[in-house]
């Protein structure tokens, strides 16, 4: 597995947020554990310090001496010895020795100092003092506050509470009892060795579903990538398999198949037109090769060779005109830059157009005639390019239709849009071939005498202009009456 | 020999059938793929040539229901397109050969003989009966050596003959191969023609080589 690759980055953070996680929660459990511990050591030592506390009231209160007797009273307590054998222990003792037992005091380290810190009883197995009291400790205790300590004794661990004592409620004395820390570590070390063993593990196999688990998500991308490689322009047909649960996965797989059906489509698309520039470039091209062959194959009248130049030569326009149209088209796909929009009246525009078509359609003896509204329309447009547009329709409707015949031109307003027709008495066009007269390269089968050459560009071109004026343009025919054109441009 | 071309473009189908003429073969046009079948199936034809983007029926489908109506004709298809898939189409619809617009008008004429060649199941492009020679590709003639000068229809006529040396062709046999549509069989031309043949060929070379059989047709043999 690569570092950069997105299944170990994935790891590496499920990881490194489950390995700070863990950290995080072990360490909150080991100290919460600590300071449990130590708190109910704390209260032990607490109370044990008050039943010895007790138990020096209650031996004292028993023989009301002075206080010369007291220290004698309290080794009773504290060291319980001058216990000289078990007949002669008054039952105050013998309780107390219970009690001992049971708060097992006999193991612990007792000590009664006074404020100073001079002791005056400590039990056996204390050979020193616990801890030296500084003076906030003292000042705690004073108020009765009981102060707790950590220390080390002979290497031994140990918890230990200076607790208050006010011998018959005047005289201040402080109890020092100590406790071993052993079993308190001992857990405690346990708890951590557990933890440190544990994160690793836990790590470790979550690394390993983690890895499984990635994986299988990332499955799609696998997918994809594997068809997208299979995916050439000659072969689009590739879809990756849409099986996948996970529902972001599902649409970038259905987002990933949609784009390559869109570009199968526009391949398709390129591929179709561009097998139809072939074909409209390559008849004119056969044609004049095939003439030229033939002509040069042997000597020949001139007017052979005249007639021979007399076909290249238009088969030389007719591949100019393809050309041209092609241009035309390219230009369009990319409007900003070709056009130039400004605000005129169109009435003027088609005056223009009427006057010059009128020369055009009397050699073919056919009649141009114009109505259009008395007030300007204004609308925004390309000048030349509507010219071109509108000679293209009139071009055709004189192209299509017979002597005698007539062309109208028509401009009016009609609901916010200024809407332009020519009709004309043409041969018409077949209902099955009105959708798709605006296509490129389109040509309507007709042979004999009504086969007019044509480049199957002039339409499309007109459709692309009026698209570009954010117009409309429709057509109306029927065979053997004529046809309308129809734009509808915005008016302003 | 005789030819049908099937091609829309009225230029194309001009100049291909101005020089196939040229090259003494006998030529119908047919403007679109129905009437190329139509032709096809009423008319006896050495080979065919169409082209791929007729209007309406193109010339794929064109191709396989000639041969699906058993027309086992040789057919020469012309195309713009030039890719792979499309030639494969077309020879997989039935075609014997695939040429690319725009061509050598030698390229084509050569493929034709080519064809014409294989249909006869022969290999060179001289026929040869007794010691009479017609050449196909200079379209000469000789007998005994000596130059014999024909006219376009004596030596489409001639050529049927030797193509067919040693059996019997009946009138209407000649009529399908070596003259084209136009021809109104209710005439004797078949009979005139021979007979300027025969003043051509066996006038003053001694053997007879077109004999008649009464009542059926003619035949060429030594």
């Amino acid at each position: 597995m690569k570092i950069n690759s997105i299944r170990f980055k994935i790891r590496v953070l499920f990881i490194g947020i489950l390995g700070i996680i863990l950290v995080i929660y072990s360490t909150y459990l080991y100290f919460s554990l600590y300071f449990t511990l130590y708190d109910e050591i704390d209260d032990e030592l607490y109370s044990k310090a008050e039943e010895i506390a007790k138990a020096i009231d209650l031996f004292t209160n028993l023989n009301e001496t002075h206080s010369g007797d007291f220290l004698s009273k309290v080794k009773k307590v504290i060291i319980l010895e001058e216990f000289p054998d078990p007949d002669e222990i008054n039952p105050l003792q013998q309780q107390w020795l219970q009690k001992v037992d049971k708060l097992n005091l006999k193991d612990d380290y007792i000590d009664l100092l006074t404020i100073k810190g001079e002791s005056l009883v400590r039990s056996n197995n204390l050979k020193r003092s616990l801890f030296f009291l500084n003076s906030t400790m003292v000042m705690d205790l004073k108020e009765g506050v009981p102060v707790y300590k950590n220390l080390k004794l002979n290497k031994l661990s140990i918890r230990a509470v200076s607790f208050p004592y006010f011998f018959q409620e005047s005289e201040l004395y402080i109890i020092q009892v100590g406790t071993s820390l052993k079993p308190t570590l001992h857990i405690l070390k346990n708890r951590l060795i557990h933890i440190l063993a544990s994160i690793p593990i836990i790590l470790l196999l979550s690394s390993l579903f983690g890895k499984v688990f990635v994986t299988r998500l990332l499955r799609p991308v696998f997918d994809i990538t594997r068809t997208a490689s299979k995916i050439t322009n000659d072969n689009l047909s590739a879809r990756v398999k849409n099986d996948h649960a996970d529902e972001e996965m599902k649409y970038l797989v259905s987002a990933f198949n949609d784009m390559i059906s869109r570009l199968e489509s526009s391949f398709n698309a390129i591929s179709d037109f561009s097998s139809q520039v072939a074909h409209e470039l390559k008849t004119p091209l056969t044609i004049i090769k095939g003439e030229s062959d033939i002509a040069l194959r042997k000597e020949r009248a001139k007017e052979e060779y005249q007639k021979a130049i007399k076909t290249i030569l238009e088969e030389t326009e007719r591949m100019l005109k393809v050309i041209e149209g092609l241009l035309m088209l390219t230009k369009l796909d990319f409007p900003s830059k070709a056009f130039n929009f400004e605000q005129f009246n169109l009435i003027e525009l088609l005056t223009e157009i009427y006057e010059q078509s009128r020369l055009l359609a009397v050699h073919k003896g056919i009649h141009v005639d114009i109505n259009v509204s008395q007030e300007p329309l204004f609308i925004s447009g390309d000048r030349l390019h509507l010219r071109r547009l509108f000679l293209n329709l009139i071009d055709n409707s004189i192209k299509y239709t017979d002597r005698n015949g007539n062309i109208r031109i028509v401009a009016t307003k009609k609901d916010q849009k200024t809407v332009v027709s020519i009709s004309d008495t043409g041969i018409g066009i077949a209902k099955e071939d009105l959708s798709k007269i605006f296509d490129r390269f389109f040509h309507i089968d007709r042979t004999g005498k009504n086969a007019v050459p044509s480049t199957g560009l002039g339409l499309s071109i007109a459709k692309s202009i009026v698209d570009i004026h954010n117009g409309f343009i429709e057509v109306t025919s029927k065979i053997g009456e004529g046809s309308t054109f129809t734009v509808s441009l915005p008016s302003i | 020999m005789r030819i049908l071309l099937i091609e829309d473009e009225i230029k194309v189908a001009n100049f291909i059938e101005r020089g196939l003429k040229e090259e003494y073969y006998v030529v119908d046009v047919a403007k679109d793929g129905e009437n190329g079948i139509y032709l096809a199936e009423v008319n006896v034809y050495d080979l065919i040539i169409l082209d791929i983007m007729l209007p309406g029926k193109d010339g794929v489908s064109v191709c396989r229901e000639l041969r699906n109506k058993k027309i086992d004709v040789p057919i020469l298809m012309l195309t713009a397109k030039d890719r792979v898939q499309d030639k494969v189409l077309g020879l997989d619809a039935g075609a014997d050969d695939y040429l690319t617009k725009p061509f050598a008008f030698e390229e084509l004429l050569a493929r034709v003989r080519a064809l014409l060649r294989r249909k006869n199941k022969r290999t060179s492009p001289v026929l040869k009966v007794a010691d009479l020679e017609l050449n196909q590709l200079t379209h000469k003639v000789n007998r005994a050596g000596k130059e014999i000068m024909l006219t376009m229809k004596e030596y489409n006529l001639l050529e049927y003959l030797m193509l067919n040396a040693n059996h019997i062709v009946t009138r209407t046999m000649i009529s399908e191969h070596v003259w084209n549509e136009s021809f109104d069989s209710f005439t004797n031309v078949i009979d005139v023609y021979i007979n300027y043949l025969r003043s051509k060929i066996d006038k003053g070379f001694g053997t007879e080589l077109i004999h008649t059989i009464r009542g059926i047709g003619y035949i060429l043999k030594e």
